[in-house]
């Protein structure tokens, strides 16, 4: 068994090798950016270009806009990466892998940007535009001629923290959200384009008018449009759904008219894809706001809904394509096939290493026959034996839950080594699998092949059998279970305290709080006394005052020891009126 | 039976699932907290006309548990902690025997077998005066007590879809426990001396939520406080008042006391050679992650500390009052199993 899994292993990676360099050729990696950008869509790179974090936020238009990115990857779209993008700040490196589903929020939670959310089905992300502040799920999946399901994962980026959602058909999904639809494929974001459809399908046949300008003559008819041009939509919808639309892939291959929208960057302009009048309805739903296109001289683009179509007529592609799926699959079967078997192998390990105790001997677990429940393989090595058969390896069925076992003449009279070692605590019972054969490594009496039913007819059993043990550790391991998935409820209940109970001490009570500092004597007001009585009876707080004055520079010369002038001033007043 | 006890600074909770009933777990939960009034006979009349317990000390009647809350009205002053300063108090006796009454009300009735309880110790382990009284208080009653960290006994709870491994963050009313923890093997815990109480009593502080007793002694009225703040329309990022802007600010401080705390624990040299660059989800547990906005605030302080790039997710537990609690009975079941192991075996 070992050697079929190497070897397996070796296939798998010959297999993907094989299959990865033949597809290489003819696929594109795509990288999505949504949120609260300007360009929101798919993007295009080769395979092997880097891309990182920095560049695909250029492309989505964040130029100057501060927030934070979150990176979700993989099919069950997981943050790999939350990262925070400031303009003064270096360009955020951070990697960014094929399949890639970026979502960007700002800061500044309000901004000009159309509402948008991104679904993916079947490994294609694609981003729904809608209005009036949200649309509801079952809208989204009915216009991407999706089976509606009654409930789907959302994935809502709000403020660097990852959202996950399951939401009801009825609900509303909200700007940037991200949706997975439960059939969807692996998103491994390398698509080989053969499995589109291809060129010769009758949408080609589509009337569509094609314009042939030079570029400078496009950049001065879209002057005066430098910014998003919006296909025409209907007003009242809060989603742009189509009025005969099909299927996404429908819309392959038909011919597009394209206008610059952007000219900052002359080398890699941003391309608004505007359908013509026959084929609005169904470019309007699911217009990517932005694709990247290399043009020359030329204008019209051919799109393949939002990634490019194959290359027409590559037969090469589909045999390659056609090994690497079948490649795919046998060692998807492989891999399942060894997960099975590693564990069935750890449940039956865990288990005999608990049950079986073998005296005299050390056991081996080594269990290499996949049969029924409570089965395994072992091998068992004998230590203490005396005989020349010092390694015996058995390959039966076997009961090992809290079993032990007492083997002893199995096969006929030749001399056993069980009985020379003793009590084997080994336990070799068959349960139904009659057809199990069981053979030895040596010894003259394991040398020929039993069948299993010979052997549990001839083994004594049951030996310190106790079955309730298996039940019982299986409700403790559902207990666990449960307590770990918080799957046990619980019930709040009051606690029966005492009426009435006598306490020892003082207690300490709440924590105070003191204003101000306690005086010991109020002073009276200046206003009420005299000269002469304020000078005897200063109070505490007053003589505190004073030695500050003193110790201020240049203070307390000026006061006089009778307090301030305007003190002095109002008893000379007084005075004054009494006499 | 396993048994588990979660004392803290500003509820204690005990949940136990006995072999018998097990499709559910009995919970307890008691405010530790006590409030003192005259000691009168129209108070005691009033007290056992409503069945309320008391204990009477010197000339005072004190009324703890959930209790407490409903009769300080009577003395027109708040309540006073059972555990001062995040702690067992030492100059306080009658809040010790109270403790031990309530142990005594909450934990079920002794087992035969020397049933496991597993604990927690407010203020964290390292508090020993703490954890010794509180271990003596559950070997008393016939358990056999286990103290175990709050960070670890959260993650129990909820770190199975993140296989045990996650930054755990516990934030208390008197204290806050940071613990980084890898297929459940803790790799390192911290304990910040300031929770939800330190911010109740800033508020209190600045917004002058003071109340005045019969003598005319002044309290922070913290239970004032704490109303308002349950409040569901507060969101920490969208404060509309100066109140909500300045408890924004406050939780903003004990956050980024916790975020500082987190990078300096996952860029320390044991965690990061088991852990190297892994990214870790973070979990939050405890009565003050409660509050709308918490998960993003939290996370917007990482990635002030450029510590997000090291982080997975934020997630705050469902029930994240009673996840210490739930986490301790996992423990104690754990460690039921491991004994049973242990004594098959000798």
């Amino acid at each position: 068994m070992c050697a079929i899994k190497s070897y397996s292993k070796l296939f798998l990676i010959l297999v993907a090798a094989v299959s990865s360099s033949a597809c290489c050729a003819a696929q594109k990696a795509y990288y999505t950016i949504a949120g609260d950008v300007a360009s929101p869509g798919t993007y295009s790179c080769p395979v092997g270009e880097p891309m990182d974090l920095a560049k695909l936020l250029e492309r989505g238009g964040v130029v100057s806009d501060q927030g934070i990115a979150a990176i979700l990857r993989g099919p069950s779209l997981e943050t790999v990466s939350t990262n925070s993008v400031r303009p003064d700040a270096e360009p955020n490196q951070t990697a960014v892998a094929p399949g890639d589903v970026v979502v960007f929020r700002r800061f500044e939670p309000y901004g000009n940007f159309e509402q948008h959310a991104v679904l993916i089905s079947g490994g294609m992300p694609r981003i729904m535009l809608f209005s009036n502040g949200g649309v509801a799920l079952e809208q989204v999946l009915a216009a991407a001629g999706l089976q509606v399901a009654r409930r789907a994962d959302v994935v809502r980026v709000q403020w660097g923290t990852t959202e996950r959602l399951s939401l009801h058909q009825s609900e509303l999904l909200q700007h940037g959200d991200v949706v997975s639809v439960a059939n969807a494929g692996p998103m491994s974001g390398l698509r080989i384009t053969d499995t589109f459809t291809p060129l010769s399908v009758p949408v080609m046949q589509t009337e569509v008018t094609t314009f042939s300008l030079p570029r400078s003559q496009m950049e001065s008819a879209a002057g005066d449009s430098q910014g998003l041009i919006v296909p025409p939509r209907p007003q009242s919808a809060t989603l742009h759904i189509p009025d005969a639309f099909e299927s996404p892939d429908s819309a392959l291959s038909t011919v597009y008219e394209t206008k610059i929208v952007s000219t900052e960057f002359p080398g890699n302009s941003q391309m608004e894809l505007r359908a013509p009048e026959s084929t609005e309805n169904l470019l309007t739903p699911f217009r990517t706001a932005s694709l990247e296109n290399n043009l020359s001289d030329t204008e019209t683009i051919q799109l393949s809904d939002s990634y490019p179509s194959a290359t027409a007529g590559s037969s090469s592609n589909a045999i390659w394509n056609t090994i690497f799926v079948v490649g795919l699959l046998f060692a998807a079967g492989l891999i399942g096939l060894g997960w099975l078997k590693t564990r069935q192998e750890r449940r039956i390990e865990a288990e005999s290493a608990e049950n079986l105790q073998i005296s005299g001997a050390t056991y081996v677990a080594e269990p290499e026959l996949e049969v029924a429940e409570f089965t395994a393989v072992e091998e068992v090595e004998l230590v203490e034996a005396e005989s020349s058969r010092q390694t015996v390896s058995e390959d039966c069925p076997l009961l090992s839950a809290g079993i032990e076992a007492t083997t002893t003449d199995c096969v006929d009279e030749a001399d056993s080594p069980w009985e020379e070692m003793g009590t084997l605590s080994a336990a070799t019972i068959t349960e139904s699998a009659g057809h199990e054969t069981m053979s030895a490594d040596t010894g003259p009496w394991f040398a020929a092949d039993w069948s299993a039913a010979e052997a549990s007819s001839e083994t004594e059993a049951g030996v310190n059998l106790d079955s309730s043990t298996a039940p019982t550790e299986a409700v403790k391991s559902d207990i666990l279970e449960d307590l770990l998935q918080n799957r046990l409820p619980m019930e709040l209940k009051q606690a029966q305290l005492p009426l009435q109970i006598a306490l020892f001490g003082k207690p300490a009570g709440p924590q105070r709080i003191r204003i101000d500092a306690a005086h010991t004597t109020i002073a009276p007001p200046h206003m009420a006394s005299s000269a002469r009585r304020s000078k005897q009876k200063m109070p505490a707080a007053s003589d505190d005052v004073q030695d500050k004055q003193r110790h201020r520079p240049g203070g307390g010369q000026s006061t006089g020891s009778d307090g301030s002038r305007f003190d002095r001033a109002l008893n000379f007043l007084e005075e004054q009126s009494e006499k | 039976m396993i048994t588990a006890i979660d004392f803290g600074c500003h509820t204690i909770r005990a949940a136990h699932r006995s072999s018998a009933e097990s499709s559910a777990i009995t919970l307890y939960s008691e405010r530790s907290e006590y409030v003192i009034l005259p000691n009168q006979e129209s108070h005691r009349q009033a007290l056992l006309e409503r069945q309320i317990s008391y204990g009477a000390c010197e000339d005072n009647l004190l009324v703890f548990g959930n209790r407490a809350g409903q009769v300080r009205w009577l003395s027109r002053q708040p309540c006073a902690p059972l555990f001062t300063d995040g702690r067992v108090p030492t100059a306080d006796a009658p809040a010790r025997q109270i403790l031990h009454v309530l142990t005594q009300a909450m934990l079920p009735e002794s087992p035969h077998d020397n049933g496991v309880c597993c604990f927690t110790v407010p203020g964290g382990q390292r508090n020993t005066d703490s954890t010794e009284f509180l271990a003596r208080l559950i070997r008393m009653h016939g358990f056999v007590p286990a103290a175990v960290s709050s960070g670890e006994s959260a993650l129990l709870a909820s770190g199975s879809e993140t296989n045990f491994t996650a930054v755990t963050i516990v934030l208390g009313a008197e204290s806050s426990e940071v613990s980084i923890t890898r297929y459940g093997v803790e790799l390192a815990s911290e304990t910040i001396a300031v929770g939800a109480n330190w911010i109740d009593a800033e508020l209190a502080k600045q917004f002058k939520f003071q109340v005045w007793d019969a003598s005319g002694e002044c309290y922070l009225d913290l239970e004032a406080v704490r109303e308002w703040k349950h409040d569901e329309r507060i969101h920490l990022r969208h404060g509309v008042s100066e109140r909500e802007r300045t408890l924004s600010r406050l939780y903003g401080t004990m956050l980024d006391q916790t975020a500082r705390i987190t990078r300096r624990m996952l860029h320390s040299p044991a965690v990061k050679s088991v852990l190297g660059n892994q990214r870790l989800a973070v979990v939050c547990a405890g009565g003050p992650t409660r509050i709308a906005g918490f998960s993003s605030a939290l996370a917007e302080r990482f990635v002030d500390h450029d510590v997000a790039s090291q982080i997975l997710s934020v997630k705050t537990i469902d029930d994240p009052t009673n996840a210490v609690v739930r986490g301790l009975l996992i423990y104690g079941e754990l460690e039921s199993r491991r004994r049973l192991v242990r004594k098959s075996a000798a």
